[in-house]
Protein backbone atom coordinates (compact mmCIF):
# COMPACT_ATOMS: atom_id res chain seq x y z
CA UNK A 1 0.00 0.00 0.00
CA UNK A 2 1.60 3.42 -0.99
CA UNK A 3 1.33 6.57 1.87
CA UNK A 4 1.50 8.40 -1.48
CA UNK A 5 -2.08 7.20 -2.14
CA UNK A 6 -3.87 9.68 -0.72
CA UNK A 7 -2.07 12.23 -2.34
CA UNK A 8 -2.68 10.56 -5.70
CA UNK A 9 -6.39 10.80 -5.40
CA UNK A 10 -5.84 14.80 -4.06
CA UNK A 11 -4.82 14.95 -7.66
CA UNK A 12 -6.51 13.65 -9.43
CA UNK A 13 -9.70 15.26 -7.85
CA UNK A 14 -8.11 18.72 -8.13
CA UNK A 15 -7.57 17.66 -11.91
CA UNK A 16 -11.50 16.96 -11.87
CA UNK A 17 -11.98 20.23 -10.50
CA UNK A 18 -10.22 21.83 -13.15
CA UNK A 19 -11.88 19.71 -15.73
CA UNK A 20 -15.60 21.26 -13.88
CA UNK A 21 -14.05 24.74 -14.63
CA UNK A 22 -12.63 24.33 -18.20
CA UNK A 23 -16.00 22.64 -19.07
CA UNK A 24 -18.02 24.96 -17.34
CA UNK A 25 -15.83 28.21 -19.74
CA UNK A 26 -16.68 25.97 -22.70
CA UNK A 27 -20.19 26.15 -22.09
CA UNK A 28 -20.58 29.38 -21.72
CA UNK A 29 -18.58 30.43 -24.86
CA UNK A 30 -20.74 27.63 -26.47
CA UNK A 31 -23.98 29.47 -25.27
CA UNK A 32 -22.41 32.46 -27.26
CA UNK A 33 -21.39 30.78 -30.41
CA UNK A 34 -23.99 27.98 -30.48
CA UNK A 35 -26.90 29.01 -28.72
CA UNK A 36 -26.64 32.28 -30.47
CA UNK A 37 -28.45 33.97 -28.19
CA UNK A 38 -31.18 31.24 -27.80
CA UNK A 39 -32.60 31.23 -24.73
CA UNK A 40 -31.04 27.38 -23.01
CA UNK A 41 -34.45 25.29 -22.63
CA UNK A 42 -33.46 24.21 -19.11
CA UNK A 43 -32.10 28.11 -18.21
CA UNK A 44 -28.81 27.89 -16.32
CA UNK A 45 -29.11 24.43 -15.75
CA UNK A 46 -26.64 22.01 -17.10
CA UNK A 47 -26.97 19.01 -15.25
CA UNK A 48 -29.64 17.03 -13.00
CA UNK A 49 -30.20 13.87 -11.22
CA UNK A 50 -27.58 15.06 -8.70
CA UNK A 51 -28.05 13.23 -5.07
CA UNK A 52 -27.61 14.80 -1.54
CA UNK A 53 -28.55 11.62 0.28
CA UNK A 54 -25.69 10.43 2.64
CA UNK A 55 -26.06 7.14 0.52
CA UNK A 56 -24.90 7.52 -2.67
CA UNK A 57 -22.85 5.89 -4.99
CA UNK A 58 -21.17 9.56 -6.22
CA UNK A 59 -21.72 13.15 -5.70
CA UNK A 60 -20.02 14.41 -8.83
CA UNK A 61 -22.13 14.94 -11.67
CA UNK A 62 -21.73 12.30 -14.61
CA UNK A 63 -22.07 15.18 -17.39
CA UNK A 64 -23.67 18.46 -18.47
CA UNK A 65 -25.80 19.41 -20.73
CA UNK A 66 -27.57 22.10 -22.98
CA UNK A 67 -30.67 22.47 -25.66
CA UNK A 68 -31.48 25.03 -27.46
CA UNK A 69 -34.61 25.59 -29.91
CA UNK A 70 -34.02 25.22 -33.13
CA UNK A 71 -37.59 25.42 -34.74
CA UNK A 72 -40.19 22.74 -36.14
CA UNK A 73 -40.32 20.90 -32.61
CA UNK A 74 -36.11 20.78 -32.67
CA UNK A 75 -33.17 21.46 -30.72
CA UNK A 76 -29.61 21.85 -31.06
CA UNK A 77 -28.11 20.07 -27.84
CA UNK A 78 -24.83 19.39 -26.36
CA UNK A 79 -23.51 16.96 -24.09
CA UNK A 80 -20.34 16.28 -22.45
CA UNK A 81 -19.93 13.12 -20.23
CA UNK A 82 -17.37 13.17 -18.02
CA UNK A 83 -18.17 9.79 -16.51
CA UNK A 84 -19.39 6.55 -18.69
CA UNK A 85 -18.82 3.19 -18.20
CA UNK A 86 -18.13 2.06 -21.69
CA UNK A 87 -15.76 4.86 -22.86
CA UNK A 88 -12.27 5.67 -20.97
CA UNK A 89 -12.09 8.90 -20.96
CA UNK A 90 -14.67 12.15 -20.76
CA UNK A 91 -16.54 12.81 -24.46
CA UNK A 92 -17.98 15.92 -26.13
CA UNK A 93 -21.15 15.47 -27.80
CA UNK A 94 -23.23 17.75 -30.45
CA UNK A 95 -26.56 16.80 -31.77
CA UNK A 96 -29.70 18.12 -34.16
CA UNK A 97 -32.53 16.40 -32.91
CA UNK A 98 -35.87 16.84 -33.92
CA UNK A 99 -38.71 15.47 -31.44
CA UNK A 100 -41.83 13.36 -33.46
CA UNK A 101 -45.09 15.13 -32.99
CA UNK A 102 -48.50 16.27 -34.55
CA UNK A 103 -47.65 19.57 -34.91
CA UNK A 104 -45.52 22.51 -34.88
CA UNK A 105 -45.81 25.88 -32.74
CA UNK A 106 -46.89 28.84 -34.37
CA UNK A 107 -45.37 31.37 -32.06
CA UNK A 108 -41.19 31.56 -31.15
CA UNK A 109 -42.62 30.84 -27.52
CA UNK A 110 -45.09 28.29 -27.85
CA UNK A 111 -42.08 26.50 -29.92
CA UNK A 112 -40.34 27.32 -26.88
CA UNK A 113 -43.00 25.86 -24.74
CA UNK A 114 -43.61 22.94 -26.61
CA UNK A 115 -40.02 21.57 -27.02
CA UNK A 116 -39.30 21.81 -23.44
CA UNK A 117 -41.86 19.57 -23.26
CA UNK A 118 -40.62 16.93 -25.74
CA UNK A 119 -36.99 17.15 -24.39
CA UNK A 120 -35.10 15.46 -21.73
CA UNK A 121 -32.04 16.57 -20.56
CA UNK A 122 -30.19 13.35 -20.73
CA UNK A 123 -31.83 12.69 -24.69
CA UNK A 124 -28.42 13.07 -26.20
CA UNK A 125 -26.46 11.04 -23.60
CA UNK A 126 -28.86 8.28 -24.27
CA UNK A 127 -29.24 8.16 -27.75
CA UNK A 128 -25.45 8.07 -28.25
CA UNK A 129 -24.35 6.25 -25.53
CA UNK A 130 -26.82 2.90 -26.14
CA UNK A 131 -26.23 3.13 -29.78
CA UNK A 132 -22.54 2.08 -31.12
CA UNK A 133 -20.41 4.85 -29.64
CA UNK A 134 -18.81 6.06 -33.04
CA UNK A 135 -15.76 8.63 -32.98
CA UNK A 136 -15.64 11.76 -35.01
CA UNK A 137 -18.66 10.86 -37.57
CA UNK A 138 -21.51 12.14 -37.97
CA UNK A 139 -24.24 9.48 -36.61
CA UNK A 140 -27.92 9.85 -38.17
CA UNK A 141 -30.99 8.54 -35.35
CA UNK A 142 -34.82 7.36 -36.35
CA UNK A 143 -37.66 7.03 -34.24
CA UNK A 144 -35.48 6.30 -30.98
CA UNK A 145 -36.54 6.52 -27.68
CA UNK A 146 -39.71 4.83 -28.30
CA UNK A 147 -40.59 7.10 -31.20
CA UNK A 148 -40.53 10.43 -28.78
CA UNK A 149 -37.26 11.63 -31.20
CA UNK A 150 -37.81 11.33 -34.92
CA UNK A 151 -34.69 11.93 -36.09
CA UNK A 152 -31.27 12.82 -34.99
CA UNK A 153 -27.70 13.54 -36.30
CA UNK A 154 -24.77 13.86 -33.49
CA UNK A 155 -20.97 13.62 -33.63
CA UNK A 156 -18.75 12.85 -30.47
CA UNK A 157 -15.58 13.29 -30.30
CA UNK A 158 -13.29 12.76 -26.80
CA UNK A 159 -13.74 16.02 -24.68
CA UNK A 160 -9.66 16.78 -24.71
CA UNK A 161 -10.03 16.90 -28.21
CA UNK A 162 -11.57 20.08 -28.23
CA UNK A 163 -8.75 23.02 -27.75
CA UNK A 164 -11.30 26.36 -29.00
CA UNK A 165 -14.69 27.48 -29.22
CA UNK A 166 -13.72 26.51 -33.30
CA UNK A 167 -13.68 22.87 -32.98
CA UNK A 168 -16.90 23.04 -31.70
CA UNK A 169 -18.26 25.73 -34.64
CA UNK A 170 -16.23 22.94 -36.71
CA UNK A 171 -18.64 20.04 -35.59
CA UNK A 172 -21.55 21.84 -35.37
CA UNK A 173 -20.71 22.66 -39.02
CA UNK A 174 -20.51 19.17 -39.88
CA UNK A 175 -23.47 18.62 -38.59
CA UNK A 176 -25.45 20.68 -40.58
CA UNK A 177 -23.42 20.14 -43.51
CA UNK A 178 -25.15 18.28 -46.12
CA UNK A 179 -22.29 17.07 -47.28
CA UNK A 180 -21.68 14.98 -44.64
CA UNK A 181 -20.92 11.67 -45.64
CA UNK A 182 -22.72 8.10 -44.77
CA UNK A 183 -24.65 8.38 -41.47
CA UNK A 184 -24.78 5.30 -39.74
CA UNK A 185 -28.18 4.28 -38.22
CA UNK A 186 -28.06 3.74 -34.84
CA UNK A 187 -31.38 2.80 -33.36
CA UNK A 188 -31.70 3.50 -30.00
CA UNK B 1 -9.07 44.35 -3.00
CA UNK B 2 -7.23 43.66 -6.64
CA UNK B 3 -3.92 42.72 -5.66
CA UNK B 4 -5.20 41.04 -1.92
CA UNK B 5 -7.03 38.49 -4.43
CA UNK B 6 -4.13 38.05 -6.69
CA UNK B 7 -1.95 37.24 -3.79
CA UNK B 8 -4.65 34.75 -2.42
CA UNK B 9 -5.90 37.63 0.33
CA UNK B 10 -9.60 37.26 -1.10
CA UNK B 11 -12.63 37.52 0.75
CA UNK B 12 -14.83 34.38 -0.83
CA UNK B 13 -17.79 36.29 -0.03
CA UNK B 14 -17.33 38.75 -1.78
CA UNK B 15 -16.83 36.69 -5.24
CA UNK B 16 -20.07 37.35 -6.41
CA UNK B 17 -20.49 40.56 -5.51
CA UNK B 18 -21.01 42.45 -9.06
CA UNK B 19 -20.74 46.44 -7.70
CA UNK B 20 -17.36 45.01 -6.44
CA UNK B 21 -16.21 43.42 -9.91
CA UNK B 22 -17.31 46.30 -11.57
CA UNK B 23 -14.96 48.95 -9.42
CA UNK B 24 -12.03 46.34 -8.91
CA UNK B 25 -12.13 46.37 -13.03
CA UNK B 26 -13.11 50.19 -13.73
CA UNK B 27 -11.19 51.45 -10.88
CA UNK B 28 -7.98 50.45 -12.51
CA UNK B 29 -8.75 50.38 -15.99
CA UNK B 30 -10.18 54.52 -15.61
CA UNK B 31 -6.16 54.90 -15.59
CA UNK B 32 -5.91 53.83 -19.32
CA UNK B 33 -5.33 56.74 -21.77
CA UNK B 34 -7.74 56.62 -24.43
CA UNK B 35 -4.81 55.69 -26.98
CA UNK B 36 -4.55 52.52 -25.56
CA UNK B 37 -6.96 49.46 -24.97
CA UNK B 38 -10.02 51.32 -25.79
CA UNK B 39 -10.26 50.73 -29.03
CA UNK B 40 -10.16 47.04 -28.95
CA UNK B 41 -11.87 46.80 -26.08
CA UNK B 42 -14.90 48.71 -28.41
CA UNK B 43 -14.18 47.05 -31.51
CA UNK B 44 -15.78 43.88 -29.72
CA UNK B 45 -18.68 45.56 -28.18
CA UNK B 46 -21.45 44.75 -30.88
CA UNK B 47 -25.01 45.79 -31.60
CA UNK B 48 -28.14 44.06 -32.63
CA UNK B 49 -27.12 42.34 -35.99
CA UNK B 50 -29.47 44.47 -38.39
CA UNK B 51 -29.46 44.10 -42.21
CA UNK B 52 -25.99 44.64 -42.42
CA UNK B 53 -25.02 41.92 -39.25
CA UNK B 54 -23.20 43.05 -36.51
CA UNK B 55 -21.33 46.53 -35.71
CA UNK B 56 -18.71 47.11 -33.09
CA UNK B 57 -18.81 50.45 -31.74
CA UNK B 58 -15.94 51.27 -32.80
CA UNK B 59 -17.42 51.15 -35.98
CA UNK B 60 -20.38 53.47 -35.29
CA UNK B 61 -17.98 55.94 -33.74
CA UNK B 62 -15.75 55.56 -36.69
CA UNK B 63 -18.67 56.73 -38.67
CA UNK B 64 -19.65 59.36 -36.57
CA UNK B 65 -16.35 60.92 -37.25
CA UNK B 66 -14.92 59.69 -33.31
CA UNK B 67 -11.71 58.11 -33.15
CA UNK B 68 -10.96 56.68 -29.28
CA UNK B 69 -7.85 57.28 -29.43
CA UNK B 70 -7.77 60.75 -30.46
CA UNK B 71 -9.41 61.93 -27.45
CA UNK B 72 -7.20 63.33 -24.41
CA UNK B 73 -8.71 62.18 -21.45
CA UNK B 74 -11.57 59.40 -19.72
CA UNK B 75 -13.56 60.54 -16.92
CA UNK B 76 -15.27 57.47 -14.66
CA UNK B 77 -18.35 58.46 -13.04
CA UNK B 78 -19.34 55.20 -10.81
CA UNK B 79 -22.91 55.21 -10.11
CA UNK B 80 -24.24 58.45 -11.02
CA UNK B 81 -27.43 59.21 -10.28
CA UNK B 82 -30.92 59.99 -12.08
CA UNK B 83 -33.73 60.97 -10.29
CA UNK B 84 -36.54 59.08 -12.43
CA UNK B 85 -34.38 56.69 -14.96
CA UNK B 86 -32.23 55.06 -12.10
CA UNK B 87 -28.20 54.24 -11.47
CA UNK B 88 -26.03 52.73 -13.91
CA UNK B 89 -22.66 51.44 -12.77
CA UNK B 90 -20.96 53.59 -14.42
CA UNK B 91 -20.59 56.23 -17.31
CA UNK B 92 -17.18 56.91 -19.57
CA UNK B 93 -17.04 60.18 -20.58
CA UNK B 94 -14.12 60.68 -23.57
CA UNK B 95 -13.33 64.38 -24.14
CA UNK B 96 -10.99 66.32 -26.30
CA UNK B 97 -10.04 69.28 -28.26
CA UNK B 98 -10.22 67.73 -31.79
CA UNK B 99 -13.76 65.77 -32.25
CA UNK B 100 -17.30 65.79 -30.21
CA UNK B 101 -17.54 63.80 -26.72
CA UNK B 102 -18.42 60.18 -26.21
CA UNK B 103 -20.62 59.43 -23.46
CA UNK B 104 -20.75 55.70 -22.92
CA UNK B 105 -23.05 53.98 -20.24
CA UNK B 106 -22.11 50.79 -18.98
CA UNK B 107 -24.40 48.28 -17.16
CA UNK B 108 -22.67 45.75 -15.50
CA UNK B 109 -23.60 42.30 -14.14
CA UNK B 110 -22.38 39.30 -13.01
CA UNK B 111 -25.25 35.94 -12.79
CA UNK B 112 -27.82 38.40 -12.45
CA UNK B 113 -30.20 39.64 -15.70
CA UNK B 114 -30.73 42.92 -16.12
CA UNK B 115 -33.57 44.03 -13.71
CA UNK B 116 -37.55 45.83 -15.20
CA UNK B 117 -39.91 45.24 -17.45
CA UNK B 118 -41.65 47.22 -19.88
CA UNK B 119 -41.11 50.76 -19.27
CA UNK B 120 -39.10 49.67 -16.32
CA UNK B 121 -37.09 47.62 -18.18
CA UNK B 122 -33.15 48.66 -16.80
CA UNK B 123 -31.39 49.23 -20.22
CA UNK B 124 -34.01 50.89 -21.77
CA UNK B 125 -33.88 53.45 -19.24
CA UNK B 126 -30.61 53.95 -19.31
CA UNK B 127 -31.07 54.41 -23.16
CA UNK B 128 -33.49 57.46 -21.89
CA UNK B 129 -31.02 58.88 -20.10
CA UNK B 130 -29.87 60.34 -23.52
CA UNK B 131 -32.63 62.78 -23.80
CA UNK B 132 -31.67 64.22 -19.97
CA UNK B 133 -28.20 64.08 -19.55
CA UNK B 134 -28.35 67.46 -17.49
CA UNK B 135 -30.70 65.39 -14.63
CA UNK B 136 -27.49 63.20 -13.74
CA UNK B 137 -25.90 63.56 -10.73
CA UNK B 138 -22.50 64.23 -9.83
CA UNK B 139 -23.33 66.88 -12.81
CA UNK B 140 -21.03 66.33 -15.81
CA UNK B 141 -19.87 69.34 -17.07
CA UNK B 142 -20.73 70.62 -20.28
CA UNK B 143 -17.94 69.73 -22.87
CA UNK B 144 -18.72 66.19 -21.48
CA UNK B 145 -22.61 65.82 -23.01
CA UNK B 146 -23.00 68.81 -25.64
CA UNK B 147 -22.90 66.96 -28.98
CA UNK B 148 -22.13 64.11 -27.76
CA UNK B 149 -22.31 60.85 -29.48
CA UNK B 150 -24.01 58.17 -26.42
CA UNK B 151 -24.19 54.57 -26.47
CA UNK B 152 -25.12 52.14 -23.40
CA UNK B 153 -23.06 48.98 -23.25
CA UNK B 154 -24.01 45.83 -21.51
CA UNK B 155 -21.43 43.66 -20.24
CA UNK B 156 -21.80 40.44 -18.90
CA UNK B 157 -19.97 37.02 -18.24
CA UNK B 158 -22.17 35.25 -21.09
CA UNK B 159 -24.08 35.86 -24.35
CA UNK B 160 -26.97 38.52 -23.21
CA UNK B 161 -28.36 38.88 -26.54
CA UNK B 162 -31.55 38.07 -25.59
CA UNK B 163 -31.81 40.52 -23.16
CA UNK B 164 -31.07 43.37 -25.64
CA UNK B 165 -33.10 42.16 -27.94
CA UNK B 166 -35.94 42.42 -25.43
CA UNK B 167 -35.12 46.13 -24.76
CA UNK B 168 -34.67 46.61 -28.40
CA UNK B 169 -38.26 45.41 -29.13
CA UNK B 170 -39.13 48.03 -26.52
CA UNK B 171 -37.59 50.95 -27.89
CA UNK B 172 -37.45 52.91 -30.86
CA UNK B 173 -35.46 52.06 -34.49
CA UNK B 174 -32.71 54.79 -33.42
CA UNK B 175 -32.56 53.90 -30.07
CA UNK B 176 -31.73 50.27 -30.55
CA UNK B 177 -28.60 51.56 -32.76
CA UNK B 178 -27.06 52.92 -29.61
CA UNK B 179 -27.20 49.66 -27.47
CA UNK B 180 -24.21 47.07 -27.45
CA UNK B 181 -23.14 44.00 -25.41
CA UNK B 182 -19.72 42.60 -24.70
CA UNK B 183 -18.74 39.97 -22.11
CA UNK B 184 -16.06 40.72 -19.17
CA UNK B 185 -13.85 38.21 -21.26
CA UNK B 186 -13.07 40.21 -23.85
CA UNK B 187 -11.17 42.56 -21.33
CA UNK B 188 -9.03 39.60 -21.08
CA UNK B 189 -8.66 39.51 -24.89
CA UNK B 190 -7.74 42.94 -25.14
CA UNK B 191 -4.82 42.85 -22.19
CA UNK B 192 -3.48 39.90 -24.54
CA UNK B 193 -3.56 42.21 -27.97
CA UNK B 194 -2.26 45.32 -25.73
CA UNK B 195 0.70 43.04 -24.57
CA UNK B 196 1.79 42.19 -28.12
CA UNK B 197 1.52 45.95 -28.79
CA UNK B 198 4.87 47.94 -28.63
CA UNK B 199 3.48 51.09 -28.49
CA UNK B 200 1.50 50.18 -24.92
CA UNK B 201 2.76 52.16 -22.38
CA UNK B 202 4.73 50.65 -19.31
CA UNK B 203 1.80 51.39 -16.63
CA UNK B 204 -1.38 50.65 -18.81
CA UNK B 205 0.53 46.89 -19.23
CA UNK B 206 0.84 46.46 -15.81
CA UNK B 207 -2.74 47.78 -14.97
CA UNK B 208 -4.06 45.44 -17.90
CA UNK B 209 -2.00 42.97 -16.79
CA UNK B 210 -3.48 42.57 -13.12
CA UNK B 211 -6.82 43.37 -14.12
CA UNK B 212 -6.60 40.11 -16.81
CA UNK B 213 -5.08 38.11 -14.11
CA UNK B 214 -8.58 39.24 -11.61
CA UNK B 215 -10.03 38.13 -14.40
CA UNK B 216 -9.47 34.77 -14.90
CA UNK B 217 -8.98 34.14 -11.16
CA UNK B 218 -12.24 35.18 -11.55
CA UNK B 219 -12.78 32.61 -14.30
CA UNK B 220 -13.82 35.49 -16.48
CA UNK B 221 -11.89 33.86 -19.43
CA UNK B 222 -12.90 32.91 -22.74
CA UNK B 223 -12.30 28.86 -23.18
CA UNK B 224 -9.09 28.24 -24.44
CA UNK B 225 -8.12 24.34 -24.63
CA UNK B 226 -8.27 22.41 -21.29
CA UNK B 227 -5.60 22.80 -18.67
CA UNK B 228 -3.66 19.35 -18.02
CA UNK B 229 -2.39 18.65 -14.62
CA UNK B 230 0.53 15.75 -14.30
CA UNK B 231 -1.28 12.40 -12.72
CA UNK B 232 0.88 9.47 -12.27
CA UNK B 233 -1.34 6.17 -13.34
CA UNK B 234 -3.83 5.49 -10.45
CA UNK B 235 -4.64 1.67 -9.51
CA UNK B 236 -7.58 -0.35 -10.98
CA UNK B 237 -9.14 0.11 -7.61
CA UNK B 238 -9.01 4.23 -7.46
CA UNK B 239 -10.10 5.91 -4.69
CA UNK B 240 -11.35 3.04 -3.48
CA UNK B 241 -10.84 3.52 0.66
CA UNK B 242 -13.46 1.89 2.31
CA UNK B 243 -14.96 -1.80 2.85
CA UNK B 244 -18.22 -1.48 4.01
CA UNK B 245 -17.70 -3.74 6.41
CA UNK B 246 -15.74 -1.36 9.13
CA UNK B 247 -12.25 -0.83 8.04
CA UNK B 248 -10.62 1.43 5.65
CA UNK B 249 -9.08 -0.18 3.08
CA UNK B 250 -6.59 2.17 2.44
CA UNK B 251 -5.62 3.33 6.20
CA UNK B 252 -2.06 4.28 6.82
CA UNK B 253 -0.73 2.05 9.29
CA UNK B 254 0.09 4.56 12.79
CA UNK B 255 3.46 3.99 14.21
CA UNK B 256 3.15 3.17 18.03
CA UNK B 257 3.73 6.09 20.39
CA UNK B 258 3.34 5.88 24.41
CA UNK B 259 0.64 6.61 26.04
CA UNK B 260 0.78 8.48 29.00
CA UNK B 261 -1.91 8.61 31.56
CA UNK B 262 -3.65 11.54 32.73
CA UNK B 263 -4.10 12.79 35.86
CA UNK B 264 -5.83 15.59 37.51
CA UNK B 265 -3.41 17.89 39.51
CA UNK B 266 -4.62 19.49 42.84
CA UNK B 267 -5.08 23.10 42.44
Amino acid sequence: MSGDYGELVGSALRAVAQLHSDTSRLLVDCEKHIGEGRKSIFGNWVTQDLTYNMRAEQWMAEGVFLYYPAGERSVDAITISFLEGSLKEPMFLIARIQYAGPENASTEEDEFALVKSLCKGWDLWYLYFRGEPLLNEVIEYRNAEKGRIELARAIAVPLYSIGSIEDVIQLRDRLCSKEAQGPHSAMA
Amino acid sequence: MLLAELHGHGIPEAEDNEDLLTSTVFGHLRYIPPQFFWSDFFSRAVDLSGSSGEQTLLEILKRSGRRVAEYSSIRTIFWPQHPKLGCPDLILAFTGPTQEPFLLVIECKLWAEKSGTGEFDQLGRYLSLAADLAGISPALVRDEFVDAFFAVLYLTPRESRNEVEETALLRSVSERALLFRAQWQDLIECHSKAESDVETDSISRLILGDVAAFLRRRGLEYFRGFRCCALDALPDECGRFYSGIGSFLRRKELKSFPVQKARWVEA
